[in-house]
């Protein structure tokens, strides 16, 4: 586990209604070569609440990069760039 | 020395004779809370079926009508018996009944007529008490109530039964002559040995239960228990949503901090607040371990449940005001808290009030309620359908 990439899925209220809750199973839609890396965990919350910050929800965040209005696509990408 | 803050835990249950549909017992309790008592009446209508439950059914409510109005007992006995309507078969009237009446304090008073003889379990063991024979007169003829009374101290016990449970398994290889006081004392002994903190429910259903099984799984009659416990009350520390100013984040850190007794957190800015004021990680699953429809459940030293706020809750008030008996059997977080909920006997709870600009967005689903107005009628339901003692503050 210490090896793998940690992505951690926010699933505070207004993450897991924008997607969060799809974003839970992101691990069964990664490509074969990727889904071993990688470490999924949820998080109560990653910061939308924080004042002064216009949320863009669902926040998914890749060993400590933060990823906001997280998607499948967006966090395969993310996921490539980095494993390169 | 100050006394210790006791509360009264009343719980039961009862079967039905086999193959009927209404059960002859009737067990009916009351809190009055400005007189700081209970009162809690068992009866066995005679026979079993509709005629029995109307028997019974008049005679506890008629004896909790004249404990409320505190009407001497010969009085109240003696105007139970001459209401009840006669049997045409038997050409008599009867029902039996046991009424308690406990204040606050332990101070009991027992009246019995016909049932078995009650109980008080106390350190395990059970003990004898005084009775007074009482005399009434029935339409020229003479019967007698049981008077007693006693104090009931911390973790006592008073169990009450009818005779379907004393008399379970009758004409048995093992118990020819039925369980007996003998056969139901032993049992209560070794439950009570095996958890001594068993709740009033639990017990109650236990015997019950243990009754059936005497009778082979066909009662031969209605069976009822009931069992009220004295003891320290369970608190419980609910918390959800922000303060409405940031200064008092450091005071929410300190009651989560100092509280004796069980502590949930609803919802992730709360959580995220007592993790950065005391200093202690939040903990999450692995999303494997994920289930149900709601957002999963993380932990925290010293805090014996993080969900997520407001789905989660709104699932918690659907819970509670749908439930029927107070017993659950899901396992998602709301499920979670409701058990913890009903387990509690004292539950505080703190709203923090500062509004989450998120939810404000139009594009949520409308079930996303104020926090304010869910907590209300969490509340409200906790004290009013499950008979909880709540505290709230809003913050």
């Amino acid at each position: 586990m210490e090896n793998k990439i940690k992505i951690r899925v926010c699933v505070g209220t207004y993450c897991y209604v924008y997607g969060g809750n799809e974003l839970k199973e992101i691990k069964d839609k990664l490509p074969s070569a990727l889904k071993d890396k990688v470490y999924v965990e949820a998080s109560v919350c990653l910061g939308c609440d924080a004042k002064g910050v216009v949320p863009k929800p669902p926040y998914v965040e890749i060993d400590g990069h933060l990823i906001p209005e997280a998607n499948t696509e967006k966090i395969i990408s993310y996921l490539m760039e980095i494993t390169k | 020395m100050k006394p210790k803050n006791m509360i009264i835990e009343i719980g039961s249950y009862q079967l039905c004779k086999h193959d009927n549909s209404v059960c002859g017992d009737t067990f009916l309790s009351c809190k009055i809370k400005n007189e700081n008592r209970f009162i809690a009446v068992l009866s066995d209508g005679l026979g079993s079926g509709i005629k029995a439950n109307v028997l019974s059914s008049m005679t506890s409510s008629m004896a909790i009508g004249f404990r409320l109005h505190n009407t001497p007992v010969i009085e109240l006995a003696k105007s139970i018996m001459d209401t009840l309507p006669i049997d045409s078969e038997r050409n008599i009237s009867y029902s039996t009944f046991s009424i308690i009446d406990v204040d606050f304090d332990g101070e009991t008073s027992i009246v019995e007529y016909g049932n078995p003889s009650f109980f008080i379990w106390r350190n395990g063991k059970s003990v004898q008490q005084e009775k007074e024979k009482i005399e009434v007169m029935q339409n020229n003829k003479k019967s007698y109530v049981l008077l007693s009374k006693c104090n009931l101290q911390e973790n006592d016990r008073l169990i009450v039964v009818t005779d379907g449970i004393t008399q379970s398994g009758i004409g048995n290889a093992i118990t020819p002559f039925g369980w007996g006081s003998e056969g139901l004392t032993e049992f209560i002994e070794r439950q009570i040995d095996q958890s001594s903190t068993v709740s009033a429910s639990d017990l109650s259903r236990a015997i019950v239960m243990k009754a059936q099984q005497n009778d082979a799984f066909r009662m031969k009659d209605d069976a009822s228990c009931a069992v009220i416990y004295r003891r320290v009350p369970r608190h419980l520390l609910l918390c959800s949503g922000p303060p409405y100013s940031e200064s008092r984040d450091k005071y929410l850190g300190e009651t989560v901090s100092g509280y004796k007794g069980k502590i949930i957190l609803c919802g992730g800015t709360t959580a995220k607040i007592v993790s950065r004021e005391l200093h202690r990680e939040v903990i999450c699953l692995p999303i494997e371990k994920m289930r149900g429809d709601l957002p999963p459940v993380a932990s925290m030293e010293g805090v014996d449940l993080i969900s997520e706020g407001i789905l989660t809750l709104g699932k918690v008030l659907e819970i509670l005001e749908n439930m029927k008996v107070p017993d659950i059997t899901e396992h998602d977080p709301a499920a979670s808290i409701v058990r913890y909920l009903l387990n509690a006997d004292i539950i505080d709870v703190i709203v923090g009030t500062r509004i989450n600009e998120a939810h404000q967005d139009p594009n949520l689903p409308v079930e996303l309620e104020i926090r304010r107005s869910v907590m209300k009628r969490i509340i409200s339901c906790l004290e009013t359908k499950f008979l909880k003692e709540t505290n709230v503050q809003f913050i």
